[in-house]
């Protein structure tokens, strides 16, 4: 092929495509997708002899193209250029999908002023297109007068098609990494420890997708209670994993304010009918209070949760009131019910993909997960229902499942904690000692006197035994022969309390317990309370 | 790497913390170490010096914040020391951490 | 919450804590400060809802006690459950805060 003649500017042309599609290579997969692209435009403008070359990427509804790198410009990228696509030049070029050359670089025939401010006096552009698809638009720009000759356009359109084959492996990449950095941000990472239930849980996203709108979410709150969550956003993939996202946050929010699961799900909805009009998603939200005795459960649109009590009768799917999905339409009615989870049952929530076969009735996979809930432990239940609703087929949709067991307490049992000396362990703590001395006969003053003394203690160790970088609380309860003996343990170095008002910790441990022991040692601090309790241990 | 050098003077009735440099995401949690490792729990009162903080972001403002808390729990004073338009006093004024701790303007 | 000033200058208020210590005695004490700002001449504390208070709580009182004392207002406290009495007694305050 040989050169034109005619443009001195495109000197060796052949040399020079050699030179880019020497850039594109395979050597070079090291180069991330900004070096590559600064590479690529560098060598197009020695090539063409033009000034400036950029490249704009069609944003993720496809409504503009976003500046991602320049070379010559590079203040498109660093300003944050977005042109509308049919706006201007670049838009143009993107809205008809095919070549454009400016002679004019003006108000009329741009929409981006750094153009014109750069001093561009004529333009040439294609289209980036893959699979068929426009993706994006690459230009070039020149300060002095020139014309853009059929041959140059080839070149730009040759090195537009190499910057599309480059840079759509590593841009699908980052986004499913991005993606599924998302995702995992959005999954509970680590189920909270609560003493007294022992939770399990799984998620598949499904059809290899890495990411979905199912989740499962439990949080403890003020006063001892357990919000539990499980929910389904309609779609697939990142959209359906943000929405999902924010209502896991906001759901947070609301249990905050209200103890009522209803209003939080009403909350909830008017949030998506507001805020994503169209989106749609199936939640339930159980709300434990701190005995564990009463489960009110609000459910929009969700499948029923299972439930397992000890005593052989078999599991059976808890009867709630089914209120329509979130996302519907504004005003709809949401109720909560009572469910009751004895002590060694089990409670398993679950997403509609876990049950869903193609050519099955639900009711089918309803009673394939019926067989597969026992009262064990939770851990035990979610390896069972697994093994038998999913086995070794590639679910098509998400699956989520939440396990809860709520643990035999024996009489007798001692019941040890480790908790961060903060002020927040004092919470749940004192909804531990409030179950652990119900189950062992513990009651009215009694309850009162031993709570208020370990209250105590466990606050001066919060205040008192550390300095900022804070430190570890334990706290273990034992009966023996109608006494409770509670020892509060740390490992920092007490300190007298300061100010005003302060220093009745002690008072009240004395005053509250029979006897109180405090040892102080080089390791920390034990305080030993013991308090006579009527009632005897249950056997 | 972001530098900033933290310097301990233990008193009597006071612990003086100086921190000198740039406090940003790259050196925060190291400052914050560095700053809790200075106090203990027979600390009657701290007083952090900012006077040669030459860049503090929102992230360095975290671990003020963040002080502020754990030293109002554990009741010990804490008082800032930063110079009228100096980068760390511009920052502590806009935040409203000034509502929150007493800043002074020199070290006297 | 309070409930509303009489025309006799009495503020109930209702405290909406359940659990009142060492993490939520700051809320306890905003909202007390809320209800006597201005001070009224007589303080109604309403502790349906409060299930625990410890000496974090206590302490709150008795500045509350001391600031209403001082500026020659009462203050009382009603609906008391068994667990805040009995830490209310276990200081040895029952005699000197009014619990009606």
């Amino acid at each position: 092929m040989e050169g034109s003649g005619r443009d001195a500017g495109v000197v060796d042309a052949t040399e020079r495509l050699r030179q880019i599609e020497a850039l594109t290579d395979a050597a070079l997969a090291h180069l991330n997708v900004e070096d590559l692209l600064d590479e690529l435009l560098d060598r197009l403008r020695d090539t063409l002899q033009v000034d400036t070359a950029a490249v704009l990427l069609l944003d993720a509804d496809g409504s503009a193209l976003i500046a991602t790198a320049a070379r010559g410009i590079e203040e498109e990228v660093r300003q944050g250029v977005r042109i509308p696509v049919r706006k201007g030049f670049a838009g143009r070029i993107a809205a008809e999908a095919r070549p454009v050359i400016l002679d004019r670089v003006d108000e009329t025939t741009v929409a981006n002023p750094l153009l014109i401010a750069k001093g561009i006096r004529a333009m040439a552009g294609v289209p980036l297109i893959d699979s068929g698809e426009l993706v994006g638009v690459l230009h070039v720009g020149s300060i002095s007068d020139r014309e853009f000759g059929t041959e140059e356009v080839e070149l730009l359109q040759m090195v537009a098609d190499r910057v599309t084959g480059a840079t759509r492996a590593r841009l699908a990449a980052t986004e499913r990494d991005a993606a599924l950095a998302l995702q995992r941000s959005l999954m509970p990472s680590r189920l909270p420890e609560i003493a007294g239930l022992d939770l399990a849980a799984r998620y598949i996203p499904g059809g290899g997708k890495g990411i979905g709108g199912d989740w499962y979410d439990v949080f403890t709150l003020s006063g001892g209670r357990v919000g539990l969550v499980i929910g389904d956003v309609s779609g697939h993939g990142l959209k359906a994993a943000v929405v999902m996202g924010r209502l896991r946050s906001a759901l947070r929010a609301y249990a905050l304010e209200s103890s009522d699961p209803a209003e939080v799900l009403r909350r909830l909805d008017a949030k998506l009918l507001h805020f994503e009009p169209g989106e749609m998603a199936t939640v339930q939200f159980a709300l434990i209070d701190p005995s564990f005795n009463r489960i009110a459960v609000s459910s929009a649109g969700h499948l029923p949760p299972v439930v397992a009590a000890p005593g052989g009768a078999g599991a059976g799917l808890a009867d709630i009131i089914a209120d329509p999905p979130l996302g519907v339409r504004p005003g709809i009615p949401r109720s909560s019910t009572e469910v009751s989870l004895p002590v060694g049952g089990v409670l398993c929530f679950y997403t509609d993909g876990l049950i869903e076969r193609r050519g099955e009735s639900i009711d089918t996979g309803l009673d394939r997960l019926l067989q597969s809930v026992r009262p064990a432990r939770s851990e035990e239940v979610a390896v069972e229902v697994m093994a038998h609703l999913v086995g070794a087929t590639m679910a098509e949709d998400d699956i989520a499942l939440l396990a809860v067991h709520r643990q035999v307490e024996g009489a007798s049992d001692p019941l040890v904690l480790h908790l961060p000396a903060q002020p927040d362990a004092l919470a749940r703590l004192r909804s531990a000692a409030r179950r652990w001395l119900a189950a062992n006969g513990a009651e009215g003053e009694e309850v009162d006197e031993i709570l208020l003394a370990v209250a105590e203690a466990s606050t001066n160790v919060v205040e008192h035994a550390y300095g900022p970088g804070g430190g570890e609380l334990a706290v273990l309860f034992e009966l023996a022969d109608g006494v409770v003996t509670i020892t509060v343990r740390d490992h920092g170095h007490w300190r007298e309390a300061r100010g005003t008002n302060r220093g009745r910790g002690l008072l009240i441990m004395e005053r509250c317990t029979d006897d109180v022991r405090i040892h102080r040692d080089a390791d920390g601090t034990t305080v030993v309370l013991r308090h006579a309790i009527a009632g005897e241990g249950k056997p | 790497m972001t530098e900033a050098i933290v310097t301990t003077t233990l008193g009597p009735d006071r612990t003086d913390i100086a921190i000198r440099g740039e406090i940003d995401l790259a050196n925060f949690a190291a400052v914050q170490a560095q700053v809790n490792q200075a106090i203990d729990n027979r600390t009657i009162a701290v007083r952090i010096d900012l006077t040669d903080v030459t860049f503090i972001d929102s992230t360095g403002l975290r671990v003020l914040f963040a002080l502020v808390a754990t030293l109002e729990r554990l009741q010990v004073g804490l008082e800032l020391c930063a110079p009228e338009s100096s980068p760390a006093r511009r920052v502590i004024e806009l935040s409203g951490l000034s509502s929150l701790v007493r800043v002074v303007p020199d070290g006297g | 919450m309070q409930e509303g000033t009489s025309a006799e200058g009495t503020v109930v208020l209702v405290v909406s804590i359940a659990e009142v210590d060492q993490a939520t005695a700051g809320q306890f004490e905003a909202e007390i400060t809320a209800a006597i700002t201005p001070p009224p001449r007589r303080l109604v504390i309403d502790m349906a809802a409060v299930t625990f208070l410890d000496s974090s709580g206590i302490r709150v009182l008795v500045h509350t006690y001391q600031a209403m004392t001082d500026a020659g207002a009462t203050m009382s406290l009603r609906n008391v459950s068994g667990i805040v009495r009995r830490v209310i007694e276990a200081v040895g305050l029952d005699g000197v805060i009014d619990i009606v």
